[in-house]
């Protein structure tokens, strides 16, 4: 399969997401979109939504912890299938910018810090602050509000402006800034769909040239795993087809080989 | 071992969007109508989750009044819904969603709650006297005939009279305002929100 064929794919996903969202709510099967759909009476919350809020944490029911269980283990399971397939603005990223930094130290830490930051700010505060310029939360609004037939232009006005800000500030927006990926990837510690490498490579950077977010699968390192969108675009590229997409097994010891 | 320019770099891209969000938080921000069962404003801020169901279930089965806040309300509202009588009145009470509150019913984390029919009252309207046509030319009572509620908009000789302690914010005069301008706003000056 080539990378053009990917991007194509990609980019029918994320519609037919979308479409998928406009027709349940219209038909009235399921409610809502990206920031908390129900689904016969659970709803599934976006988890930095909910996390941010401790006062909703002290008010949850027992449905809306189940919807964030499933949500979580679907996360563990899956790694960050959800950014690599779904996320409307990560595939605008990957549009407009082709020159991704190369993330020379692949490391965590970034996820880590913007986490926490995230949580100490917005509790102390007492607001959810990451909820006024997720561009997620924007299109989700912006789908919503088109069900209820209002054309939300403000919505579309703040979120060009939050785009154009995050392009223009950030090569890496999905790599551990966008809290979302940060806790998918912190989340994707034992996520069962992994990328292989056989001793076929041959080292040669095409994966690297081809990965979104710069990693270098080859290595065999966890944290890169662990920021793997599952995009699949490093295994099409391979010359030596030396990479493939398998299921972990959680217990078996000869781990990112 | 990570460079310093590096370390810089992550930790700058790590503190944007909490300290940005942050920031935005404390810019100004309007007061604008809240639909029926509403929590007290920081608490709502706080808990709604900006998700546009009670929108929804208000154009499909109320009259469609509800609206997302946008940039002009301020950064902090953005998305949490607002009553706009431009659009539609709200028939909380005396009306379509009389005893159903689809909004509230929508609503999955709480920020809007169940409150009595009687206990409703999202705001009042402030009266312009130099765009009200009764005033300018007369023989225009609009608002007083569509009123619901008794005694709120009273005529007096010719001109109405607004009664903003039994005003419960519905905005039906100020949809059926002819004057434009509207010589009536909906204001939540007077609201009553749950508890």
């Amino acid at each position: 399969m080539k990378i053009s064929t990917l991007i194509k794919i990609n980019v029918l996903t994320v519609i037919i997401l979308i479409i998928f969202y406009l027709t349940l709510n219209i038909i009235d099967i399921a409610k809502g979109s990206y920031c908390i759909f129900l689904l016969s009476e659970i709803p599934f919350i976006c988890p930095i939504g909910l996390l941010q809020r401790p006062d909703l944490i002290k008010a949850s029911t027992y449905s809306m912890l189940i919807g964030l269980a499933i949500t979580l283990i679907l996360i563990i399971v899956l790694g960050r299938v959800f950014c690599g397939w779904l996320c409307p603005i990560g595939i605008l990223i990957r549009f407009t910018n082709k020159k991704a930094r190369s993330s020379e130290h692949s490391s965590i830490l970034a996820c880590f810090i913007s986490l926490i930051t995230l949580f100490f700010v917005s509790w102390t505060l007492g607001y959810p602050v990451f909820c006024l310029i997720c561009p997620i939360g924007i299109v989700s609004r912006i789908i919503i509000s088109a069900v209820s037939g209002i054309f939300d232009i403000w919505g579309i006005i703040w979120g060009a402006i939050i785009f154009l800000l995050i392009m223009a500030m950030f090569t890496d927006w999905c790599d551990g800034i966008c809290p979302l990926g940060a806790l998918q990837t912190l989340l994707s510690f034992m996520k069962i769909v992994r990328i292989k490498v056989n001793d076929n490579c041959i080292k040669c950077n095409a994966c690297m040239k081809a990965c979104p977010l710069r990693l270098k699968i080859y290595q065999k390192r966890k944290t890169d795993q662990m920021k793997c969108i599952v995009c699949l675009r490093c295994i099409a590229i391979c010359p030596a087809k030396a990479l493939k997409l398998t299921l972990h097994h959680p217990s078996s010891s000869n781990r990112n080989k | 071992m990570i460079s310093r320019r590096d370390f810089f770099k992550i930790l700058l891209g790590a503190l944007f969007t909490p300290l940005l969000g942050g920031i935005l938080f404390t810019l100004p921000r309007k007061k604008v109508v809240r639909p029926p069962g509403a929590v007290k404003e920081d608490l709502f801020l706080k808990i709604c989750i900006r998700c546009g169901l009670c929108i929804e279930a208000c154009f499909k089965e109320g009259r469609g009044t509800l609206e997302p806040c946008g940039i002009l309300d301020g950064i902090a509202l953005i998305g949490t819904p607002k009553v706009n009588p431009l659009r539609a009145p709200c028939e909380a009470l005396y009306g379509k969603c009389e005893g159903k509150l689809p909004c509230v019913k929508a609503c999955p984390t709480g920020a809007l709650k169940w409150v009595e029919p009687h206990e409703i009252k999202i705001g009042s309207v402030e009266w312009y006297p130099r765009r009200c046509i009764a005033v300018l030319r007369g023989g225009c009572l609009v608002c007083a005939e569509v009123c619901p509620v008794p005694g709120a908009i009273v005529p007096k000789g010719r001109i109405p009279t607004f009664n903003s302690n039994k005003c419960i914010g519905c905005g039906r005069c100020v949809t059926a305002c002819p004057a434009h301008p509207k010589a009536l706003k909906l204001t939540p000056k007077g609201e009553r929100r749950a508890s």
